[in-house]
């Protein structure tokens, strides 16, 4: 069976001043058909630049390696064949919904766009089939709102639009960049709802990138950990979460406050800050931070190893 | 004390080769008009009868020829070019002096007092320049301060308005309502955090004004209403060249020249320095 | 109990149902750590930046250590902000990029102490900057050359400074790092501990809340719907609002969601009369239509503001 999407040793990096600086650093992953995979990572980590390169958004970065959607290799392809694939059959949404929509544009317009371009199909054709997706992603008053501006819009229902907006082509993989980080607690939990049942109903494989892992428990299968550039863990959700193997990963755990449980003085946590795009590297990134760092750690760089189900990248891996 | 926006910007403007290009001309220019006199020993006043209206060349005591009267055209230019940069330099830092705190004010305060100064900014933006500087002209009889002053009178008015545009964008910060919530007075406020802060657009502004302003003077001058006789400014000299271009046309095509180049490498310098440090702003 | 250090009535920002806040009043007492929750339009910004005086209010009063902020005259009220500080949500925006950390945290100094000398500032200065965390050498340093964290410190020596009775944090923690939002938190307490300050902690994020107060207060389109203990609010929370929003807080490992509640419109004046919340509230009644529930006290210090708080109310499902 082949992978929805295929990356192979894919870096990132950036001209800064005078000298190169790595957003990704040799990031190697596969997502199945139909399944969500959460990446996870803190500021610094990759995740966004990662998935901007996939959609050739990296703008005037470095992208070396190989990135095959469906088989066949993005990279370094004509910029047709990228478009073509791009907004159809390989969609993104944003985090935040007030700048990824265009303001002077109704509704009705940029969703019927999306099909005019992609599948041939008429304008009157077109905002028919825009309006039945808005009515799928629950959107209420689904019609009315076709000739609506973004503007007169909450944040929830605009990223409801945009979810619609990249469902209209039946892509085989949506890649979605903090989609509820920017609205309310009780919005984003309809978002994730929503997440869940277009899953099971158009059978699309979701790339939930976030730095809540609260958010990512709720609806990942398999979930990547990203540190500095580079994926530390790859497991499976609930494994990942009752037994972290890699110790960014159980330290990340830990600093998460719950709501439940007993309440201690004081809130266990990481000292030091995640490493920016830029900054000095020992050959494990995360050895300064880690309570178990040894000498290994500083000189040899680990190398993401384990099965199919389960990947660390530590000399010593908790399990 | 801009810190790190200063080396940022001073690299970014490196790598613009037009603007150092500019740069480059406009300091010569500068140096020209300062240290020209010493290359060559004639006067802006000197009277030359024996070469009247002649040609330019190098092999003559006259490199750039000499006008109707036989005054030497290399030194009135480059007199000319130092009377139009240093009306030039002082008037916009008068406009800056000016233009800037009654901007910040207005922006800052708000309400009325805003509303009240936006209302005189536009009845004197209103006012025809030149029937100003006529008007002025006839009460106080013609002078080189009078000049200064007018012009510089009417060149801070788009300062402000560009000055208050910055404070109000800037006025909905949170570091200005940590400032309020610290207990700084308004006008600790204005000069401490708002002023720093819309030095960078003010700076490029200043830039693109100085050849407004030229241009601006050369103009009246070309009227007969800034320099007057002996004085020479760029603006006289094309004046007295339109006279003479079919039989002189050196005495057009040199001060000519040197105005064009000035005012062309001052706005590719400006544009270059907007470029350097907006990037920042944003 | 003793007098409160803090005492809001009746605060009223804007006018009629448009009102940003509506009749918000309630009492902070010294050394605890009080926790306002809520969502976008609940108000809770406008709270903070009206106790600040700000913004101004239309009806109400604002009582801080026994003067009302907010009929003071000018100097009177700039006497009392050394005394009451906030830390905003966006560490970078809220420090002048065009000056030295240093000078930002000595600015407090040089305007309620004038009579020090740099070198007594240079000092406090450092201790300061010491105190959260950092090294004094970076007091010359500008603020875009720090992370996010370490800004939000800087952010919080300069509120410190001066040793204030009240600090408001305005999401202080919200838009930093997980590993980093425990360490700012854990420096939040200390301080507290230590000077035996009073704060005030803006916050949407509910579990972050958990660990830090000893008293929530729940908004809700500029009205409080609940006030109550840490520990009553967490385990027994009585209003619907509040319930909903515990229920929407995805945990680790995921609990099975609640049905979510319906995206509601996002003004009060969308809800022309009666409670505000009852279009998105599953136990609405006829009543909660005509009448607008005000805040009234259940057993033992624990407020609720709805027409059913008597009664036991199934959880949602």
């Amino acid at each position: 069976m082949v992978p929805t999407l295929s990356i192979d040793e894919l870096s990132v990096s950036f001209a800064h001043r005078s000298s190169t600086v790595e957003a990704v650093d040799r990031v190697s992953l596969r997502i199945a058909p139909a399944e969500c995979v959460g990446v996870v990572g803190e500021s610094g980590s990759g995740k966004t630049q990662l998935f901007l390169a996939v959609m050739g958004l990296a703008g005037k970065a470095d992208v070396s390696g190989s990135i095959r959607f469906e088989g066949k290799e993005l990279l370094g392809g004509a910029a047709a064949a990228i478009n073509r694939v791009r907004g159809s059959k390989l969609t993104m949404i944003f985090q935040d919904p007030m700048t990824s929509l265009t303001p002077h544009l109704s509704i009705g317009t940029q969703l019927a766009e999306v099909l005019v371009c992609h599948s041939g199909r008429s304008w009157v054709e077109a905002r028919a089939l825009a309006g039945e997706m808005l009515e799928r992603v629950r959107i209420p008053d689904p019609r009315r709102r076709l000739s609506q501006y973004p503007h007169e819009l909450s944040g929830g229902m605009r990223q409801r639009v945009m979810l619609a907006m990249s469902l209209l082509c039946e892509p085989a993989l949506v890649i979605a960049d903090e989609p509820t980080t920017a609205l309310d607690v009780t919005i984003q939990a309809q978002i994730i709802e929503l997440l869940r049942a277009m899953r099971v109903e158009a059978g699309t494989a979701l790339a939930l990138i976030s730095h809540d892992l609260a958010v990512v428990a709720g609806l990942a299968d398999r979930i990547l950990v990203m540190y500095a550039g580079r994926i530390v863990e790859n497991a499976v959700a609930g494994e990942l979460f009752r037994q972290p193997r890699h110790p960014y990963t159980a330290e990340l755990l830990k600093c998460v406050p719950s709501l439940s449980g007993p309440r201690p003085p004081r809130l266990p946590t990481l000292a030091g800050q995640p490493p920016q795009p830029g900054d000095a590297l020992q050959a494990c990134p995360f050895a300064p931070r880690c309570p178990r760092a040894a000498d290994r750690c500083r000189i040899e760089r680990p190398a993401l190893l384990g099965g199919s189900t389960s990947q660390v990248a530590c000399h010593f891996p908790l399990a | 004390m801009t810190g790190g926006f200063a080396g940022d910007a001073v690299r970014r403007l490196r790598a613009n080769p037009a603007a150092v290009l500019a740069l480059g001309v406009i300091c010569a220019v500068v140096v020209a008009t300062l240290l020209g006199p010493w290359l060559n020993p004639n006067n802006t006043e000197t009277l030359d009868w024996l070469h009247v209206a002649a040609r330019p060349g190098l092999q003559s005591a006259h490199w750039f020829g000499t006008d109707r009267l036989g005054r030497d055209l290399y030194a009135r230019t480059l007199a000319g070019t130092r009377v139009s940069i240093a009306i030039g330099v002082v008037a916009s830092i008068l406009s800056i002096l000016v233009g800037v705190s009654y901007g910040a004010v207005a922006g800052y305060v708000g309400g009325r007092t805003d509303h009240a100064m936006m209302r005189i900014i536009e009845i004197l933006s209103g006012l025809p320049l030149i029937f100003f500087v006529i008007f002025l002209t006839v009460i106080f009889g013609r002078s080189e301060s009078l000049l200064f002053i007018s012009i510089g009178a009417v060149g801070w008015l788009t300062m402000a308005r560009v000055v208050r545009g910055q404070t109000l964008s800037i006025r909905q910060q949170d570091y200005i309502a940590a400032a309020i919530a610290s207990g700084a007075s308004s006008g600790r406020i204005i000069a401490k955090h708002v002023v720093p802060n819309v030095i960078g657009p003010v700076v490029v502004y200043a830039t693109l004004t100085v050849p407004q302003i030229i241009l601006f003077e050369s103009f009246l001058s070309f009227l007969g209403l800034g320099i007057q006789e002996p004085g020479a400014s760029l603006g006289t000299l094309i004046s007295e060249g339109v006279g003479e271009m079919e039989a002189a046309p050196w005495m057009l095509l040199v001060p000519g020249s040197f105005l064009a180049v000035l005012l062309l490498c001052l706005n590719i310098f400006g544009d270059g320095l907007r470029d350097a440090l907006d990037v920042r702003e944003g | 109990m003793n007098q409160p250090l803090l005492q809001v009535r009746d605060l009223r920002v804007g006018f009629g149902r448009q009102a940003v806040l509506r009749d918000v009043s309630f009492e902070l007492f010294s050394g605890e750590t009080v926790a306002l929750v809520g969502e976008s339009g609940s108000g809770k910004s406008t709270l903070a930046r009206a106790i600040l005086s700000l913004v101004q209010p239309t009806q109400g009063s604002v009582e801080f250590m026994g003067v009302d902020l907010l009929r003071s005259p000018g100097p009177v009220l700039r006497a009392q902000r050394r005394n009451l500080q906030i830390v905003f949500q966006d560490p970078l925006a809220s420090l002048n990029p065009r000056m030295t950390v240093g000078d930002a945290i000595a600015e407090p100094l040089k305007i309620f102490e004038p009579q020090s000398t740099a070198a007594e500032r240079r000092q406090r200065v450092a201790a300061m900057l010491e105190r959260v965390g950092l090294s004094a050498g970076l007091a010359s340093r500008y603020p875009h050359e720090f992370s996010g964290g370490q800004c939000q410190r800087i952010a919080i020596a300069r509120a410190m400074v001066l040793h204030p009775k009240l600090l408001i944090c305005d999401e202080a923690v919200s838009s930093l790092d997980v590993s980093i939002q425990g360490q700012i938190i854990n420096l939040l307490l200390d301080l507290q501990r230590d000077e035996g300050m009073t704060m005030l902690f803006i916050s949407h994020n509910l579990a972050v809340v958990r660990q830090l107060s000893h008293r929530v207060m729940v908004m809700y389109l500029g009205r409080l719907v609940e006030i109550a203990s840490s520990d009553s609010l967490f385990i027994a929370p009585v209003h619907p609002y509040t319930r909903a929003l515990l229920a929407a807080v995805p945990q680790i490992p995921p609990v099975a969601a609640a049905a979510p509640l319906v995206d509601g419109s996002f003004s009060a004046a969308s809800i022309a009369s009666g409670c505000a919340f009852r279009d998105r509230c599953p136990y609405a009644l006829p009543l909660c239509a005509s009448s607008d529930p005000s805040l009234t006290e259940l057993v033992g210090a624990h407020w609720v503001a709805c027409h059913r708080s008597h009664e036991p109310l199934n959880p949602l499902s």
